[in-house]
């Protein structure tokens, strides 16, 4: 593996049962995740992003094949449909991460306080997430991640649960966070676009069994320019691809 | 104007509605122990016997419902750790909830004669634990894999997953099951404390009364113990079934 590389994933494959049969989900997946890049997963639906995400998180077992990381990095998730734990309030719900870490107590409070208010939550401290917009709850997943100070944060899709003005403002803020802290990124998206905005580099998956169709480096200034040229070149290239294999 | 359930549903959860529910439980509860006094009071029951039985029932009933709680949580969450014990396990469980407890009294008060207490207390835990038990069952079966996902990768492993995540959410149906079983050793206890010949106990005292032909102050006796419960279940475990409710995982 290269110095500069942070994640191996090598030949992976993957399947489930269903219906009596093993569905294979993933087939011979390989790329590299560069340290401190912002990589999206893109795909048509059940082409096995999620499954992949899960893998490299550690959260299911790869069938063949192997995830290789350089050394054992912390890493982090944030959830579709945010994952807040419902019986914790807001502080708590971010201090969970830290808490199952072992940490001093006054630590904890003063990285709580930090994240809290890096993600705007400034004031609701003491909500439970029932009370909170899906915008919120998003901040919420986002500080809870953040907190634990990852070297990999994994995104599952994370605003597309979210109407269309709190998703932007949310990746502007992912992209500030991303900038400042200088961690490894790896997110699942079903927006072309979003993906081009956001990252140094897109990972194309076939539809199921999913495989690596093409890796395409952004090469385009930050911020990015949604109504470039350019930036519509990479959209129509990476949809067609996509289009092609349905 | 007729309002719509969410309109109404917002106005009774108000704050001022809510105050207003706690004067009213208040009040009920003020109303039942004058009736209580009234009626201890001219009915010549024995105060002291009935209160005395009822407090040694409700602290035999507590202990078993301790042990089958403990129990339950330990027997459920082995059984749903593992897919084929599951498939073992859980039908065997099933077909043993349906066996009728009272059967194993002859049994048990002739192996433990001088321990009436163990005896009710071991019957209670018998029918306790399986509303419980298979509440959690359920629970562990339907919860939600994204929080369990959540509690992995922030690190929530062995006793800190148990009592940080596991516990809590399966708190609601922990409780819906407690509230169960709990009922369900009330109304066993009576017929175990007249079988085991307990000394003390509200199945002792009623069944005193019962044997005396006392048959008004029997009713009496019953409608009190009604109240009793009525004011356990109002105060207690309804306060608790909604605070854990309210926190309840959204699907």
């Amino acid at each position: 593996m290269e110095k500069s590389n942070i994640i191996k994933v090598s030949e992976v494959a993957k399947s489930f049962p269903l219906e009596g049969e093993n569905q294979l989900v993933l087939d011979d997946v390989n790329f590299e995740v560069q340290k401190e890049e912002f990589l999206c997963l893109v795909g048509p639906s059940g082409c096995g992003k999620s499954t992949l995400l899960r893998i490299m998180a550690n959260l299911i077992p790869v069938d063949t094949g192997r995830i290789e990381f350089t050394k054992k990095p912390t890493v982090a998730m944030v959830f579709q449909n945010f994952a807040l734990f419902p019986w914790l309030t807001v502080d708590q719900n971010v201090a969970f991460g830290l808490k199952m870490q072992g940490l001093p107590q006054e630590e904890i409070k003063k990285r709580v306080s930090e994240n809290i208010e890096a993600m705007g939550l400034k004031g609701l401290e003491k909500k439970h997430p029932k009370e909170l917009s899906g915008g919120m709850k998003q901040r919420v997943g986002i500080a809870r991640a953040l907190a634990i100070k990852p070297e990999i944060l994994f995104l599952d899709e994370p605003f597309s649960s979210l109407d269309v003005f709190t998703a932007s403002r949310l990746r502007q803020d992912l992209l500030s966070i991303w900038q400042e802290r200088k961690m490894t990124i790896v997110m699942i998206s079903h927006l072309v676009e979003e993906a081009i905005e956001l990252s140094d580099r897109v990972i194309v998956l076939t539809p199921a069994p999913g495989t690596v169709k093409l890796i395409e480096e952004i090469k385009l200034e930050r911020p990015r320019n949604k109504r470039s040229e350019e930036f519509f070149n990479y959209v129509d290239k990476m949809s067609e691809l996509i289009k092609i294999e349905k | 104007m007729r309002y719509s359930n969410l309109h109404y549903s917002k106005r009774t959860n108000a704050p001022k509605y809510q105050q207003q529910n706690k004067l009213l439980s208040i009040l009920w509860l003020l109303l039942a122990i004058i009736v209580l006094i009234f009626v201890i009071s001219f009915s010549n029951l024995n105060a002291t016997q009935l209160m005395s039985g009822f407090i040694a029932s409700f602290f035999r009933t507590s202990i078993a419902y301790l042990i089958a709680l403990i129990l339950a949580i330990i027997i459920a969450l082995l059984i749903t750790a593992n897919e084929i014990i599951e498939n073992i396990f859980l039908p065997f469980f099933d077909a043993l909830q349906s066996f009728p407890s009272f059967a194993l009294f002859p049994i048990l008060v002739q192996a433990l004669k001088n321990s009436p207490e163990f005896v009710i207390i071991l019957i209670l835990t018998i029918t306790i634990i399986w509303p419980i038990l298979f509440s959690i069952i359920g629970g562990m079966k339907n919860r939600r894999k994204d929080l369990e996902e959540a509690a992995t990768v922030f690190g929530a492993h062995g006793i800190k997953r148990l009592f940080n995540f596991t516990l809590p959410i399966l708190l609601p149906v922990i409780i819906t099951g407690s509230i169960v079983g709990w009922g369900e050793g009330w109304e066993f206890i009576i017929g175990a404390e007249l079988l085991a010949q307990a000394n003390v106990g509200i199945g002792t005292y009623l069944g005193i009364l019962g044997k005396n032909q006392q048959g008004l102050l029997l009713a009496f006796g019953i409608l009190i113990l009604m109240f009793l419960l009525f004011i356990i279940n109002k105060f207690f475990w309804l306060p608790l079934l909604y605070r854990a409710t309210q926190y309840e995982s959204e699907a």
